[in-house]
């Protein structure tokens, strides 16, 4: 028995479907952007992705408030790697690469200024004053396992999961934490992603001053999901993976694509072996982060069916 | 019966035995201080002394504080469990020797936010790098010199008991000998307070902190902030008795879940904890009949003590009159990141012992939580199998199942 790709899903800067990313694959163009809120950064560009319509992926509509912008860009893609998988949800496993912990993006900051008194902390200002101007749902907002639960939720799944804390190299790491799930029997499919969103200004200014961007290599959003599932129970086959050695590292490895879509976090690793899947790179696909955490996975050509 | 027959299903190389323990807690600053605390059923929970709660709607906490702990008391905590741990497993660094942590990002204290916030500063690289959630575990994986796979879970109350998961896993299929595995998290904070409290998530009780955690009573109103670490030093079997190291307990199988239902509500039928219990038992090749003590996630809040009581109901069945099922967050309060590796060493300790630690404040059990419950006292009985489970906000769940030293 083999573990094989039968599915992938992405929201990304430059494409937002296989069809999108293979075209722009084979002729590149940038998807990178100015924008005036970075403009007291190295570089003001940035990889974004417009709006995204969950409509069709929620189940209360008045939920999209609760979803962060990881969140919001991982559902569509994991719901479109998903497809019209027919087994049944409560066994099918769910493994997700997130980044840090999302910023707040200084929702927090009108609470905390009126929680200080001559530029000091108040523990009375912060118990009212400050209190009344905390964002209720900020909590929801950044807990980073809450983009598995809107997944989880929306889609119904209930099987074996985790997740994996990391940088570039945490979306590929669920793809093996995922193809053990399915290769040792804990789960007949799993549906493995990485997303992250690192564009507003306090995420790009901390990626900057931790030497995690740079004009080469800007800050970008997306989200990258993929579905595997054992040989035997496949009703279609994109590529059979296998996960190679692991290895320890010295830094990210550089990437063509952060000069056409930027650097996608907790996606990026994923997104390099979805560009290999789709341009048919067969081989060992390596993905390391800035930690020195380095996954390698083998990408093999789906079986040539019997004539 | 069902027990033999799954510890020999596995070679030793794939059994999962404990060679090391460490925990620091409200109860104590080292796991048996902790335990003995625990079993005379003592109380952790006490009115905050690291910031002023006058104010705030809850002022009371089970908090660690510890001297020469500098700015980072969690690291320190991380640390402190750690060494612990492996002085009893004697455990040292190699390249096939991993550490997997639960562990969310550090905030820095509030103080030096303001500060910062009224100067118009930032964080330096430094402490942004220092604050991740992986930090803790780079920085034990350095003092270990453990060069093998480093995995670090942030899924809230479940990321401790999954990361442990994670390295059971890892070791059985030959990746790793041995692990440092466990959790840490600090939650009282003035932010954590104000963030839960306006879930209303949290306890309200400031009149009496001692009986502000009452999971699974009727009379239960949320649930209690807490600081604390636990690791546990994990090998195969062949691997531990190769060198010759002190095994205390065997992991015998990990489930998980999800619950696909609300982002803070459990499900009221508890179908994605039993769903994470069976794959547990499951994977240790047991019955639930064997079960005879379960550390209940039970966080003293109203809907999920009655979620995880129905899931037990369900997969206890007609054993449910014969497993013991207490919450040790009556006493330590709810570490969050910490608790599953924390819970699980209690009932580690409990197989050891035979003794069943209590839910303290259990004064009048909810009849929608009708189990076998250890109230106030805790109780000398057989056990030889039992249940740690860690239930997450957002919807995860995992289940351990820990028996005694092959």
């Amino acid at each position: 028995m083999s573990v094989v790709i039968s599915g992938v899903g992405l929201v990304t800067p430059l494409a937002c479907s296989p069809s999108e990313l293979t075209d722009a694959l084979v002729q590149p163009h940038s998807a990178l952007q100015p924008s005036d809120e970075l403009a007291q950064l190295p570089s003001d560009l940035a990889g974004r992705v417009g709006r995204v319509d969950l409509k069709p992926w929620l189940i209360r509509r008045k939920d999209r408030k609760l979803l962060s912008r990881a969140a919001q860009l991982a559902l569509p893609a994991a719901g479109t790697a998903l497809g019209t998988w027919a087994g049944d949800r409560e066994e099918l496993g769910l493994f997700m690469g997130v980044g840090r912990e999302p910023p707040d993006t200084g929702a927090s900051e009108p609470s905390l200024a009126a929680s200080q008194r001559d530029g000091k902390l108040d523990a009375e200002a912060l118990s009212t004053r400050g209190r009344e101007l905390y964002p209720p749902l900020l909590p929801l907002l950044t807990l980073p396992n809450l983009v598995l639960s809107h997944i989880s939720i929306n889609l119904g799944i209930r099987g074996w999961n985790g997740t994996v804390a990391g940088e570039a190299a945490a979306g590929l790491g669920a793809l093996v934490e995922g193809y053990h799930a399915v290769a040792e029997g804990r789960c007949p499919a799993a549906l493995v992603g990485g997303a992250d969103s690192r564009v507003d200004f306090g995420s790009a200014r901390d990626l900057y001053r931790l030497g995690r961007a740079s004009p080469q290599r800007p800050p970008a959003e997306g989200a990258v999901f993929m579905m595997l599932e054992s040989s035997e129970t496949a009703m279609n086959t994109l590529a059979v993976i296998e996960p190679s050695s692991r290895r320890r590292s010295s830094g990210a490895i550089p990437r063509p694509h952060w000069s056409l879509t930027g650097d996608l976090g907790a996606a990026d690793g994923l997104f390099d072996l979805l560009c290999a899947l789709l341009s048919q790179r067969w081989g060992e696909h390596r993905s390391s982060d800035d930690e020195g955490a380095e996954i390698g996975v083998w990408l093999h050509s789906p079986p040539t069916p019997p004539s | 019966m069902a027990a033999e027959r799954s510890l020999s299903n596995r070679d030793d190389s794939q059994r999962i035995v404990v060679t090391g323990m460490g925990a620091i807690s409200s109860l104590g600053h080292d796991l048996p201080s902790t335990w003995a605390a625990l079993v005379e059923s003592a109380n952790g929970i006490r009115t905050i002394e690291r910031f002023d709660p006058t104010g705030f709607p809850v002022t009371f906490g089970a908090e660690v504080s510890i001297e020469h702990a500098g700015p980072d008391l969690k690291g320190s905590l991380a640390m402190r469990a750690a060494s612990e741990a492996l002085r009893q497993s004697g455990l040292e660094g190699s390249p096939r020797v991993g550490v997997f942590l639960g562990s969310e990002a550090d905030r820095p204290p509030l103080p030096l936010v303001a500060t910062r916030m009224h100067r118009g500063q930032t964080p330096t690289a430094d402490e942004m790098a220092a604050s991740a959630p992986w930090a803790p575990t780079r920085s034990l994986a350095r003092r270990l010199g453990a060069a093998g796979h480093q995995g670090t879970v942030s899924t809230a109350c479940t990321s401790s008991a999954q990361a442990i998961g994670e390295a059971m896993l890892r070791i059985r299929r030959g990746e790793l000998d041995a692990a440092l595995a466990g959790g840490v998290d600090i939650l009282v904070d003035p932010l954590m307070v104000t963030g839960f409290a306006i879930l209303g998530a949290l306890s309200t009780r400031n009149d009496d902190p001692g009986a502000a955690c009452r999971p699974f009573d009727i009379d239960r109103d949320g649930f209690v902030l807490a600081d604390g670490a636990a690791m546990l030093a994990l090998e195969s079997l062949a691997h531990a008795r190769k060198r010759g190291a002190p095994v205390l307990g065997e992991l015998l199988g990990y489930g998980c879940s999800l619950n696909a239902w609300r982002i803070t509500d459990a499900p009221p039928d508890g179908r994605g904890a039993a769903l994470a219990m069976n794959a547990a038992l499951r994977d240790a090749g047991l019955s639930a009949s064997a079960i005879d003590y379960v550390n209940a996630h039970g966080t003293s809040t109203p809907q999920n003590d009655v979620s995880e009581a129905r899931a037990l109901q369900t997969v206890l069945g007609s054993s449910v009159d014969h497993a013991w099922v207490s919450s040790t967050k009556s006493m330590t309060g709810h570490t969050v990141a910490a608790c599953g590796a924390l819970e699980l060493l209690f009932c580690l300790l409990a197989v050891r012992d035979d003794v069943a630690p209590a839910t303290r404040n259990l004064d009048n059990p909810d009849p929608d939580c009708a189990l076998r419950h250890v109230a106030h006292h805790s109780v000398r009985s057989p056990i030889r199998f039992a249940l740690s489970n860690a239930f997450g906000f957002g919807g995860n769940n995992a289940s351990i199942l820990v028996g005694g030293a092959p």
